[in-house]
This record gives C-alpha cells, sequence and structure tokens, in this order.
C-alpha cells in the first residue's frame, strides 16, 4: 500500500524484487501528519480497494 | 561518438560526434546529474577498466531501489561520466561496494523523502596520493578528486541503482549535498587519532567510509577560548529540532571539526570519547519545545527517559559512542555536523588497501 505522490517507487520497486504484478492499494496523499479521522477515511478507500481486488478470496 | 568495436557487455549507442547532443540525449533520458560529462566512450571505458585491472563483467554488488547489477564496467562508466582519473577508481568501486552493504539501508536512502546524500569520507596515504583536500574548503568545489569521486558515486546510484530524482528518489528537496559529497579527513592536523584506527585499522591502511547524512551544517564559534565553550556551543547546534536524531533518539550523527577548534577542545583535555560523552550530555533538546503532537501520548518523555533517567530534555541519539568525530578543513572559527537518516543507517567502512 502507497501513496499516488509514491505509486512509481513502488512500483520500481516491486520489479526490482521480482514481483512485477504486485497489487498495490493507491491512496491519496499525504498519510503522514494528517488528522486520524481522514487517515480511517483513507483506510477505508484502502479496504475497498483490497476487497475489489481479492474479494471472493477474502 | 561512433566506436564499432563489440563491447561483449553493454550496448553500444552510436551518437553523433557533439558533446551538446551526447548530453542531451542522456539527459532526456535521465542518465545524467544535470552537469557535462564526460561521454563514456568504449575507448575511455575500455582504457580504465585496463587500469582498473578487473574483469569488465564482475558484479560487484547490486543497488538499490532498482536492485541494479553494479558490474565493474558499468561503475567504470559512470566514474567516466563524472570526470574521474583512472587512478580513483579503486575508491569509487569501494565506496559502491560499501553503500551497498546492508548496515548503510541503500533502499531505504535512495528512496526516502529525506534529503540523505551519502558522504564518502577517506583516511590513510590515499589521500595525499590522490590530492583528495581534507584542509580549506574540502567540503566544496574546486578539488577535482573529491568532486568527481563523489559525483561517481551518485551517478551509480542514479544509473545503476535507479535513485533519479522523482523516481526512485523520493526526496521532498533533495540537497546540494547529493551532487558530490567526498572528503578526506585532515589527520595532520587532528589532535585525536583518526577515524579510521577509531574503527580498527591500522594507521597506513587506506579506508574508504560510506556514511548517509546531510550536507555540512555549519558551527562557528569565534569567542570560545576555552574547549568547554566549543563544545557548549557545539552541543546547542546537535540539539536540532527537525533533525531525524530528535525524531527517536537514534543514529550516528557526524561533527566535523574544523582543526581550530578540535584543537582549542583537546588543549582543554578532552579526548574523543570525552567529547562524545560531553556532547551526548549536553545536546539535549527540551521535550516542551517539541509539537505536542508528538509528545503528547508520553510514549516518546518514556523513550527519553530509558535513555537518561529523566524526561525533560531529549538526547539526540541513544550514547556517546554513536556519536561519529572527524576532523577536516582549514584556519579559522568553524566546525559543521551532518545530520543522518537516523537508527536505519550506519556508517560502513571498508579496507581499500594495507598500509
Amino acid at each position: 500500500m502507497g501513496t499516488d505522490a509514491f505509486e512509481r517507487l513502488a512500483a520500481l520497486q516491486a520489479k526490482a524484487m521480482g514481483h512485477p504484478d504486485l497489487p498495490v492499494v493507491i491512496v491519496e496523499h499525504p498519510l503522514g501528519g494528517i488528522d486520524p479521522d481522514e487517515v480511517r477515511e483513507k483506510a477505508k478507500v484502502a479496504a475497498r480497494a483490497i476487497v475489489e481486488r481479492f474479494g471472493p478470496k477474502l | 561518438m561512433s566506436d564499432h568495436r563489440p563491447s561483449g557487455h553493454e550496448d553500444i549507442i552510436e551518437l553523433e560526434d557533439s558533446l551538446e547532443d551526447i548530453q542531451a540525449y542522456f539527459e532526456v533520458r535521465g542518465w545524467s546529474d544535470g552537469l557535462p560529462f564526460i561521454p563514456p566512450t568504449r575507448e575511455r571505458v575500455d582504457r580504465f577498466v585496463g587500469h582498473l585491472g578487473r574483469d569488465p563483467g564482475e558484479v560487484l554488488c547490486t543497488l538499490a531501489p532498482r536492485n541494479g547489477e553494479a558490474t565493474v564496467e558499468r561503475v567504470v562508466a559512470n566514474a567516466v561520466m563524472a570526470g574521474c582519473r583512472p587512478e580513483d577508481l579503486p575508491i569509487v568501486v569501494t565506496a559502491v561496494q560499501a553503500a551497498a552493504d546492508d548496515a548503510l539501508n541503500l533502499n531505504a536512502i535512495q528512496s526516502t523523502t529525506h534529503p540523505s546524500a551519502i558522504m564518502i569520507l577517506v583516511n590513510g596515504p590515499v589521500a595525499d596520493k590522490l590530492s583528495i583536500a581534507s584542509g580549506p574548503g574540502c567540503f566544496g568545489p574546486g578539488w577535482r578528486a573529491n568532486v568527481s569521486i563523489g559525483r561517481a558515486l551518485r551517478l551509480c546510484l542514479f544509473n545503476i541503482g535507479g535513485g533519479t530524482p522523482g523516481e526512485g528518489d523520493r526526496a521532498t528537496q533533495g540537497s546540494p549535498a547529493k551532487l558530490a559529497f567526498c572528503v578526506a579527513e585532515n589527520s595532520a592536523e587532528s589532535p585525536w587519532e583518526p577515524y579510521h584506527v577509531e574503527q580498527g585499522f591500522a594507521a597506513d591502511d587506506s579506508v574508504v567510509t560510506v556514511i548517509a547524512c546531510e550536507g555540512p551544517h555549519n558551527i562557528q564559534d569565534h569567542y570560545s577560548i576555552g574547549g568547554r565553550g566549543v563544545l557548549t556551543t557545539v552541543a546547542g547546534a546537535l540539539a536540532q529540532a527537525g533533525s531525524n536524531h530528535l525524531l527517536r533518539n537514534t543514529g550516528f550523527p557526524v561533527l566535523a571539526f574544523g582543526p581550530e577548534h578540535a584543537h582549542q577542545v583537546a588543549v582543554d583535555g578532552y579526548g574523543k570519547a570525552d567529547v562524545k560523552r560531553f556532547l551526548w550530555e549536553h545536546a539535549r533538546f527540551p521535550v516542551e519545545r517539541l509539537s505536542e503532537e508528538w509528545t503528547a501520548d508520553g510514549s516518546y518523555a518514556d523513550r527519553v527517559e530509558h535513555l537518561t533517567g529523566q524526561r525533560a530534555e531529549a538526547p539526540i541519539t541513544q550514547k556517546p559512542e554513536n556519536l561519529q568525530v572527524i576532523v577536516c578543513g582549514g584556519p579559522g572559527k568553524h566546525s559543521c555536523w551532518m545530520p543522518t537518516f537516523g537508527g536505519d543507517t550506519r556508517p560502513v567502512s571498508r579496507l581499500l588497501e594495507r598500509g
């Protein structure tokens, strides 16, 4: 999981580590230095993305 | 620029023999640091590899975050670009390998938002042999060996490691220290044992150390005459809000005394261990002056208390021994310190050649 500002780094690292198709959940930047309520909202976005991606297997 | 000799290793790119065209070609592809460079032609790279005397296809290490293979040929090509001389190559190779050591944590250092450069510190006879500056202006421009060796490492981190700004390198603001950052210790003017001897090497060994740190933060003290006064000023500078060392009270900050300050301190009876003990005890930042959002839940003060026995003043690292002390520079009442990335990176020293 990462923020959109680091999406390219995530792709680079996944490829470098031999997992070019690694699913990465992206939320809007930033995650640091924000109100806990904002973090929870972003967590919901991430959770929905994870369910969509893996739904039947969860 | 065209050379039809087959490489057997890397692809050959044929370009018009124009420095401007070559520069533009590399820049568009993110292969350059923005400064003009020496084109890494087949002839130049082969000549440099021949001087080094190693197999061009030998894999020295891998460089994060791309985990690119740093072959001898690739490292040499970047050293050619940087303007290195053939005799600089052993230091570049050693620095690249040291940077790949797990202890430095290159993956984090390359990709962090922190402006972490990598300082190359050279100790021992090789520094004089290669004219690596340790005296006046040693951290600045004007010294070919310092600038080209430092630049070579950075170009390797770009082109092999994938640490280009905005891509693998996510530094929020970056730093001029990321262009070239290489210095020799001024052991001749130091009152204390050299850094490499402290690490367990012999005095006449030549050693390369890499440290993931910010560029130099100046510390001037023109008024103190005694060593304690100088150390008091230095302690005040080290206790800096916003440094990674105050974040979790960890890490190996680097303190580079100018020779005059070093002598003032030494004359007052402070050896290196005494300096480190004094600074650790006095380089403290009031916890109440940190952002309340850092400290509200009490866990920060808990850690301070665990380390120091009190909760009010935060140390910059866990113990005095973590401070890295060197001497460099010329005349003048200035020293400097380099905050590092913090507790997740350690300096790495590698032997270049035995004395």
